[in-house]
């Protein structure tokens, strides 16, 4: 048991520091590469008119198909998962689902949420919005 | 054998019942495909059986005699429990690296969000709990530290069954509460664990009645002390080979409870021990006086000819391993054939020899070999074969029990038929 125990340690030790390592330079090369492009995000492409049934947004459900419903709005955040700052973690038991609370909370169950700036940038995905019955 | 298989059969159970009752009252549609599907669900999986086994190793510290005789022994059931909180361990591991593999999936940046600190109290308490518990079981097994500290250790690895079950309540994705058998399953194990928990380190209780006891007489030398013990009102009810645990009250003793075999028959109500000077509580026991209260807990264990159906044994004993087989030595009867190896380093620490010379007279059927190591004897595999016995019983510091077993084994003397009894319990 001690030298399986041990194996396990070692792995789990080395794969937890490739990750922080890892993450930690692409967080670093990231804040470097996208600093100066901030400020020509504000172009907002609203194509988003089709409806959609709560059924057709849950099949979407999984983080590399990931459609979130907020104000009864359709988004489509599938590519957006690995840039939230918050990580993709907050986001993707959402996914397929209802995340109004979620997105106005940021998950704390207290106000505050997320900034104008991060509302606008919700804008970029929208695909449309829920059908009323 | 069926018999030895059946601890192993229900602690898979106590794993396994969450994980099928998780897929089978899911109460959304397990769907594997996509990678980071396939991940979350080993993750659960593995968090599920962990959590579960987490809470039976926390019951099974309580010493319930139920667990000790599906375990066959005290001895086997602790050896279990090291086994199974070594399995937790790997599996909460397995549970944060697949969360984490599932996110680093989408990207490393995302794996490493994760991973950082955040404000969501749930899942921090996650990342805490498994990090105490890899700090923890890492002192426990690979630092040598004095008892009572093993002891508070073993108290706080407890006491993370709390984090984990608010953890696995609360953090989100999580299907538990959502999932009704789920949810009763853990109630009931994880309940009992919590509550057995509370009431024993808390409220320092034992399950357990102990019962008081007083120093009648006590022997010291050569570095091992021999107390006779009197019961106060009522005795404890035990039979030849077993084991309790004693709590001495004494200004030079710590208040702690420690087990040891009684050495002494069940005749009178009074109980023998003889403990060695090997540790740090135990070279305390050498300022034990007459007088001294005591508080015994058990019995405990299995390790008796009298539960062997055969009646041509060998019995082993390792120094002061002898002490089981001095209270079996005396309600041998002829219908047994036995032979005792006593085996010391010099003749001076066979303190029991002219107890065990005089029994060995007495009693039909009952020889008395003496090994000693400064006379250039050695005791060995084959010694102990040729005296073609049927069961092979013994007590002896735990490599040169282990080192006989093996030989034993590989001389074609069958598992079924080699007991022991594990004194370096922790």
């Amino acid at each position: 048991m001690k030298k399986i125990l041990f194996v396990s340690l070692v792995i789990f030790t080395m794969f937890m520091s490739y990750v922080v390592l890892g993450g930690f330079i692409q967080k670093q090369q990231k804040e470097n590469s996208t600093k100066p492009s901030v400020a020509m995000t504000s172009t907002s492409s609203t194509s988003g008119t089709d409806t959609f049934t709560t059924a057709e947004v849950a099949i979407h459900s999984t983080s590399s198909d990931c459609w979130l419903i907020i104000n009864n709005k359709v988004y489509d955040v599938s590519k957006f998962l690995g840039d939230h700052p918050g990580g993709a973690y907050t986001i993707i038991p959402y996914c397929g689902k209802e995340a109004t609370n979620a997105f106005d909370t940021q998950d704390r169950g207290r106000r505050g949420g997320h900034s104008d700036q991060a509302t606008q940038m919700l804008a970029d995905y929208l695909i449309g919005s829920i059908k009323v019955s | 054998m069926r018999k030895k298989l059946a601890g192993i059969i229900f602690t898979c159970t106590v794993a396994l019942v969450p994980v099928l009752l998780w897929l089978a009252f899911s109460p959304t549609q397990l769907a594997l495909t996509d990678t980071t599907q396939k991940l979350d669900a080993i993750a659960k999986i593995a968090a599920l059986s962990g959590l579960a086994l987490l809470s039976f190793n926390i019951i099974l510290s309580a010493r319930l005699a139920v667990f000790e005789r599906l375990f066959l022994g005290l001895d086997r059931a602790y050896r279990a429990h090291r086994l199974i909180g070594g399995s937790v361990l790997i599996l909460l591991m397995t549970h944060a690296a697949m969360i984490t593999a599932k996110y680093s999936s989408i990207s490393l940046l995302s794996g490493f969000e994760f991973l950082k600190p955040s404000t969501d109290i749930a899942l921090m308490l996650g990342k805490l709990g498994l990090g105490a518990m890899v700090i923890l079981v890492v002192v426990s097994i690979y630092i040598k530290v004095k008892y009572q500290w093993f002891i508070t250790i073993q108290r706080a690895l407890g006491a993370i069954i709390f984090i984990g079950g608010y953890h696995a309540l609360f953090v989100t994705g999580s299907d538990m509460r959502a999932n009704i058998p789920l949810f009763g399953y853990f109630i009931l194990i994880g309940g009992s664990a919590v509550g057995l928990y509370i009431y024993r380190s808390i409220f320092h209780k034992s399950i357990k009645r102990k019962l008081e006891y007083i120093v009648d007489s006590v022997r010291h030398g050569d570095n091992v002390s021999v107390i006779w013990l009197k019961p106060v009102k009522a005795a404890l009810a035990f039979y030849a080979g077993q084991f309790a645990f004693f709590q001495f009250t004494s200004d030079f003793v710590d208040n702690e409870s420690h087990p040891f075999s009684i050495s002494s028959s069940s005749d009178n109500g009074n109980i023998r021990i003889a403990v060695k000077a090997s540790g740090d509580y135990t070279a305390e026991l050498g300022n034990i006086n007459e007088g001294d209260k005591v508080q015994v807990e058990g019995p405990y264990g299995q390790f008796s000819f009298t539960k062997i159906r055969t009646t041509k044994q060998v019995w082993v004993a390792g120094g002061i391993g002898v002490t089981p087989f001095l209270s079996m030595a005396q309600i041998l009867t002829s219908d047994h054939d036995v032979t005792l190896y006593y085996c010391v380093r010099t003749i001076s620490q066979a303190i029991f020899l002219g107890e065990l010379e005089k029994l060995a007279s007495d009693k039909q059927g009952f020889k008395l070999i003496l090994i000693c190591d400064d006379q250039r004897q050695r005791i060995t595999a084959n010694n102990l074969v040729s005296a073609s016995a049927e069961s092979y019983l013994l007590c002896a510091p735990p490599p040169m029990m282990h080192a006989l077993e093996k030989h034993l084994k590989r001389l074609g003397v069958p598992k079924d038929s080699i007991y022991y009894e594990d004194f370096a319990l922790t």
